[in-house]
């Protein structure tokens, strides 16, 4: 009864855990977490949800206790993971970016590159994917896995270390500096094998997806509204990006256009003066919640 | 002139609630266009109009001053105004509670989870805590079931079942009443946050127009808070399927795209509704869907 059109669901409960919930909310879900932090809520009664940390979500996924769960992609393959991919979702560690997987090694220690880890031990989050990369590379090296948080031991016991990074400040933190990238990893919606050939539990996780997706790629994009001359018309659908078709609308009884259009955030920065300077009027910039293409 | 002179000196009475309706009480009247400055301990803020006299006060007060007329005008929840039986002026529906916008909380009846009482009718004799006990009595009146209710000071969730058999308790979320074990019977009351007039002040001209214009731009705000624009692109084939889902939401505007065979589609619609709604569009066909935040005054 209670498992009847309800989706159990796995939230990072740690290193992605803030820009989750914040995506969440950006989709448009009411978040309620616990005074002690370790309880989620969503205002979705079909949505039944716990915070966990990604390397347990992705086994209790696989196991079938979950439905789904939003782990990293990096964890998927270190485990060696069985389920459905739904969707990568673009989000890092208290960024927006993508996260990468990186040998790093003590500023001071003598490895340089690679080819010097050869008969050295080497700290690992990821001892599976770090051991593969190595026999990859030719290289014979120990791997010793290690736990959170892997750059504090680096530092401490003079060994490299593969780990995640984001902005690479903690690893500056701890004196470690970049040796290599291993790959990049996101944030992975993934299902079930069993719960995916539930109709109503597949298209409730390709719902989720395509509401946290769409909220993500609105925060990188600006709607623009203006008003253009018949005359500059062409001049102005030329600049404006070609994907994505603007909205023109005639005004009443005037020579006038109303045009509308999605852009990225960024190219607005370099796309309003340019309007400005073709002699667009009334240039408005808005911010927007959803985006799907 | 001389009626200018005394409108210069008229003031409203404006009570806003303190505790959990403060916040986004503030929170609107600001996005309305009025500065509030609230100095903590001090229970009159500051107000940038100098036409309006506003005092913090607990929620519960409220409507009971509205009605005496030593209030003019005050936001408060439908909860106490029933409460209290106090007769004021139901100017506007404000839709905000203390965490959530557009759905309001409601007073309901629950039981501890391993409680042998499943619903109303097994509370014959037995004892009932609740901070609301007039409604509560109303209620179980309504229900045809005689018991006591006991009123509550509050934290009435930890009260069954060593000191009541059952609690009537407010809950927005379920937060609370999930954290202390509890089950739900029965919705007692749905609350509703009003922006609220003394019968007095109504009968005053320029008082009345003054609440009323604060109610406009309050309710516009809360009610923007909720919308959302959507846009989306569609080819003729698609399109009717597409109107079929945005019927349900609002009237939709469609302008053929000029030299091509798409349509483009624009409406409003809840913000809430948005999550329903998008993978919806998509699946009817519709591209390039766009959601933006409306503003919306009246």
């Amino acid at each position: 009864m209670p498992t009847k059109n309800k989706l159990r669901l796995g939230i990072p409960g740690r290193a992605l855990r803030g820009q989750t919930i914040e995506l969440l909310q950006k989709a448009g879900y009411s978040v309620s977490v616990s005074a002690s932090g370790h309880k989620i809520t969503l205002d979705d009664p079909e949505i039944e949800c716990f915070f966990s940390k990604t390397q347990e979500l992705a086994e209790l996924t696989q196991a079938g206790m979950l439905d789904a769960c939003i782990t990293h992609k990096a964890r998927l393959l270190e485990q060696n993971i069985k389920a459905k991919e739904i969707s990568q979702l673009n989000y890092g560690n208290g960024t927006w970016h993508i996260t990468r997987v990186v040998l790093s090694a003590p500023v001071d220690s003598k490895i340089k590159s690679v080819k010097d880890l050869n008969g050295q031990e080497v700290f690992s989050r990821l001892p599976n994917l770090t051991k593969k990369f190595l026999v990859d590379q030719g290289i014979k090296a120990k791997v010793t896995k290690v736990g959170f948080p892997g750059e504090a031991k680096g530092e401490m016991f003079n060994k490299p270390l593969v780990d995640f990074t984001n902005t690479g400040r903690t690893l500056a933190e701890h004196n470690m500096k970049i040796i290599a990238e291993l790959m990049t990893t996101l944030p992975c919606l993934v299902m079930n094998p069993v719960s995916y050939q539930d109709a109503w539990k597949r298209q409730k996780t390709e719902n989720l997806a395509l509401l946290l997706n769409s909220a993500r790629l609105a925060m990188d994009m600006v709607g623009l509204m203006m008003h253009v001359e018949n005359g500059l018309m062409p001049e102005v659908l030329k600049v404006l990006p070609a994907m994505k078709k603007p909205t023109v609308t005639q005004l009443r009884g005037e020579n006038l256009f109303d045009v509308l259009t999605v852009v990225d955030r960024k190219e607005a920065r370099e796309l309003v003066p340019q309007l400005k300077k073709i002699g667009c009027t009334n240039i408005v910039e808005f911010p927007l919640e959803k985006v799907i293409i | 002139m001389p009626k200018i002179k005394e409108n210069l000196r008229q003031k409203i009475v404006f009570g806003i609630p303190k505790g959990s309706l403060q916040g986004n009480s503030l929170l609107f009247l600001r996005q309305a266009g009025f500065n509030i400055y609230v100095v903590p301990r001090v229970c009159q803020p500051k107000i940038d109009d100098s036409q309006i006299n506003c005092f913090l006060l607990r929620a519960q007060e409220i409507p009971k001053y509205v009605s005496l007329g030593k209030l003019d005008a005050g936001i408060a929840a439908t909860d106490w105004i029933l409460e209290q039986k106090a007769k004021v002026i139901e100017v506007c529906d404000l839709d905000f509670a203390k965490k959530t916008v557009g759905r309001g909380p409601k007073w309901v009846l629950a039981v501890p989870q391993t409680s042998p009482i499943k619903s109303v009718k097994d509370l014959q004799g037995k004892v009932v805590a609740s901070e609301i006990v007039n409604v509560t009595n109303a209620y179980l009146q309504r229900k045809g079931v005689k018991a006591k209710v006991e009123f509550s000071w509050g934290a009435s969730e930890a009260k069954a079942p060593l000191f009541a058999d059952a609690v009537v308790d407010i809950t927005e979320t379920g937060e609370s009443l999930r954290a202390n074990n509890l089950r739900i019977l029965d919705t007692v009351l749905e609350v509703k946050t009003k922006l609220i007039a003394s019968p007095l002040a109504w009968q005053n001209l320029w008082k009345r127009e003054k609440i009323e214009t604060m109610a406009m731009l309050i309710y516009g705000r809360v009610r923007g808070h909720q919308m959302s624009n959507i846009m989306a692109h569609t080819t003729s084939a698609n399109l009717p399927k597409i109107l079929a889902v945005a019927k349900k939401y609002d009237q939709a505007s469609v302008k053929k795209i000029a030299g091509t065979d798409y349509y483009d589609i624009s409406f409003r619609c809840q913000a809430l509704q948005a999550r329903d709604l998008l993978p919806a569009l998509k699946m009817a066909g519709a591209h390039g869907i766009v959601q933006s935040p409306a503003f919306r005054l009246g």
